[in-house]
């Protein structure tokens, strides 16, 4: 089935009332790498966990392939959609493989979680995610980036068509920055899709399919990547801080975007 | 077990346990009857070990429960107050069995207290933990951390009350002391109902396993993560709450205040068996029946007739054998 995801008027205010989304749309269809972009404070988390049905939105609409995902059992909602957070907790006393055989609980039937089958896919998953080579270890032996890792290898152990990422590279290395955005472009082809937050405009401008730009809850600016990430879209919410190019390869030309403090550059 | 029954100040052997144990249960052993005086050590022993290893279950099980919900090793029974409400229930019988409310209720005195002490330490328990569930949830969703901090809140109300109220009855001998010995955990004289209270809270509790053990593994990321994955996290939440709620309301409604059990016997079972709850809450269930009476029956041996009350002796050895635990493994303790 062709995933798809669709917010309308998204509202969240925090208890103390800080609104933190004011009446974001979202669409999210199949094939798409929809990045989330935008300053610190700005709804981009608190947009995710109201997609994934994790948070209650306390106005507007949120369904996936028509049905509201507030009223999805858990366990249909976690086939569909699965949740790459950007931080657990060290988890000591937990091997990896263990962990990741958690992403096949929506999957199995109750007392027939853990079989042989469903391990295998879970080591299959960390083998994908280049992760395989920890499968015994303890989760609190990991690094940051390791465990950011194992989370993706969970995700894929979870096979969900729709595969939302709390800023998935932030402990990375540069390397495995790109293996997990090409892996998040792979899961994207066909009838999966994937909404990715982060601050890394310049791997979104590689493999967005659509940025959508938060500042203060609210959806700002939603388009192409040449849309976006431009002067006139990103200095009335980033500040003037940034430093735009473009990139010429294999005959197409991409925008980047660094962060500078040193005045115009020639 | 049968080592429990067999051991005390007053020996019973294998053959006059068989033969008490089949007078018990109606049943004709063939020989000689026990003599009247025997017969009744064999039973009060019985029903001693019986009740002991159904509390040190229900305990065990609990703590496992909370420490999974709660994602804390330090977790146990105590925090929903149950301990505390069981004792200001038992503490409330006491008073009336010892005729502090003579307008109020009949003379009820000598059987009646074998039933009036559990009962009203059941219902104090499990309304002090339905008080913290609904001060923790005051919207009709319960936030952990909110509960843990009302369970700690009420449970040092409760207990102000309960000195409150043994204050009051000081110079009365006979009662202060029936409320001192209910605090420190009391196994003896028990009859059939207190092991049956026991088993049945224990048993009703076990039921829940199949439908939070996987999950509770789950749940160490977070209720959120938990959720994400497919986790009923409401669901887990409430059948954790109840069975822990259940199986120690009954434990401590018929043995007083154990301490540690609940809290040690769960780190035991992960020490000995990985830490997978899936794993360790049915592990915990017969290690706690086993901690209990095996420490019991070791006592009972060692210090012949006078024995400490079970409470006493699981702080008195259950304290600094905590300490050398989390000693020994400080690294993962403080940061599991």
């Amino acid at each position: 089935m062709v995933a798809r995801l669709v917010a309308r008027g998204v509202c969240h205010t925090y208890p103390g009332g800080v609104r933190a989304l004011d009446g974001v749309d979202v669409e999210l269809a199949a094939g798409e790498v929809l990045v989330v972009i935008g300053p610190n404070g700005s709804g981009k988390s608190t947009l995710l966990r109201c997609l994934a049905g994790l948070l209650h939105a306390s106005a507007g609409t949120i369904t996936l392939d028509g049905a509201p995902v507030a009223s999805l059992p858990a366990r249909q909602r976690a086939r569909a959609m699965a949740v790459v957070p950007q931080y657990l907790p060290a988890l000591p006393d937990l091997k990896v493989v263990d962990f990741v055989l958690g992403g096949r609980y929506a999957h199995a039937r109750r007392f027939a979680f853990g079989r042989s089958e469903d391990l295998a896919l879970a080591r299959a998953a960390l083998g994908r995610a280049d992760a395989a080579q920890w499968a015994e270890r303890t989760m609190n032996e990991l690094s940051g980036g390791q465990r950011q890792r194992v989370l993706f290898a969970r995700a894929l152990a979870q096979d969900a068509r729709l595969v939302l990422f709390d800023e998935p590279t932030s402990s990375l290395d540069p390397e495995h920055q790109l293996a997990a955005f090409e892996s998040i472009a792979s899961l994207s082809r066909g009838q999966g899709a994937s909404l990715v937050v982060t601050h890394d405009l310049n791997l979104a401008s590689q493999f967005a399919t659509r940025i959508l730009l938060l500042a203060d809850g609210k959806a700002v600016a939603t388009g192409s990547v040449s849309d976006i990430l431009r002067p006139s879209v990103l200095e009335p919410v980033y500040g003037r801080c940034l430093h735009f190019g473009r990139i010429e390869s294999g005959g197409a030309s991409r925008p980047f975007v660094l962060p500078w403090s040193g005045g115009p550059v020639q | 077990m049968v080592l429990s029954v067999t051991v005390g100040p007053t020996s019973v052997g294998l053959p006059d346990l068989a033969r008490g144990v089949a007078s018990m249960l109606g049943l004709d052993s063939g020989g000689v009857p026990l003599e009247r005086s025997r017969q009744a050590i064999v039973e009060l022993r019985v029903w001693r070990a019986l009740t002991a290893g159904g509390v040190g279950a229900s305990l065990a099980l609990a703590g496992a429960l909370l420490q999974g919900l709660f994602r804390n090793p330090l977790a146990a029974p105590s925090l929903l107050g149950l301990t505390s409400g069981a004792s200001l229930g038992a503490t409330v019988a006491i008073l009336l069995v010892g005729g502090y409310a003579p307008n109020l209720v009949m003379e009820v005195r000598g059987e009646m207290a074998t039933w009036l002490i559990p009962v009203f330490g059941f219902a104090g328990a499990l309304g002090t933990a339905l008080l913290v569930t609904l001060l923790a949830a005051p919207g009709g969703r319960i936030a952990t951390a909110t509960l843990l901090l009302v369970g700690i809140a009420v449970n040092l109300c409760v207990s102000g009350v309960v000195v409150a109220l043994q204050s009051i009855v000081l110079a009365d001998w006979e009662v202060s002391r029936a409320i001192l010995a209910w605090s420190y955990g009391w196994l003896d004289d028990r009859k059939g109902l207190h092991a049956l209270t026991a088993w049945a809270g224990l048993a009703v509790a076990a039921l829940t396993l199949p439908f939070v053990s996987r999950e509770l593994d789950l749940f160490r990321g977070g209720e959120e993560d938990a959720s994400a994955l497919g986790v009923n996290a409401p669901r887990v939440r409430a059948l954790c709450l109840v069975a822990s709620a259940l199986a120690t309301a009954c434990a401590v409604s018929v043995a007083g205040q154990i301490a540690f059990v609940g809290l040690i016997v769960p780190h035991l079972v992960r020490l000995c068996g990985g830490s997978l709850f899936a794993r360790v809450l049915p592990l915990s269930i017969p290690a706690g029946a086993l901690f209990l009476v095996g420490a019991d029956t070791l006592q009972r041996a060692l210090l012949k007739g006078s024995a400490f009350p079970p409470g006493v002796l699981m702080s008195l050895v259950g304290g600094p054998f905590f300490l050398v635990l989390i000693l020994r493994q400080r690294r993962s303790a403080m940061t599991w």
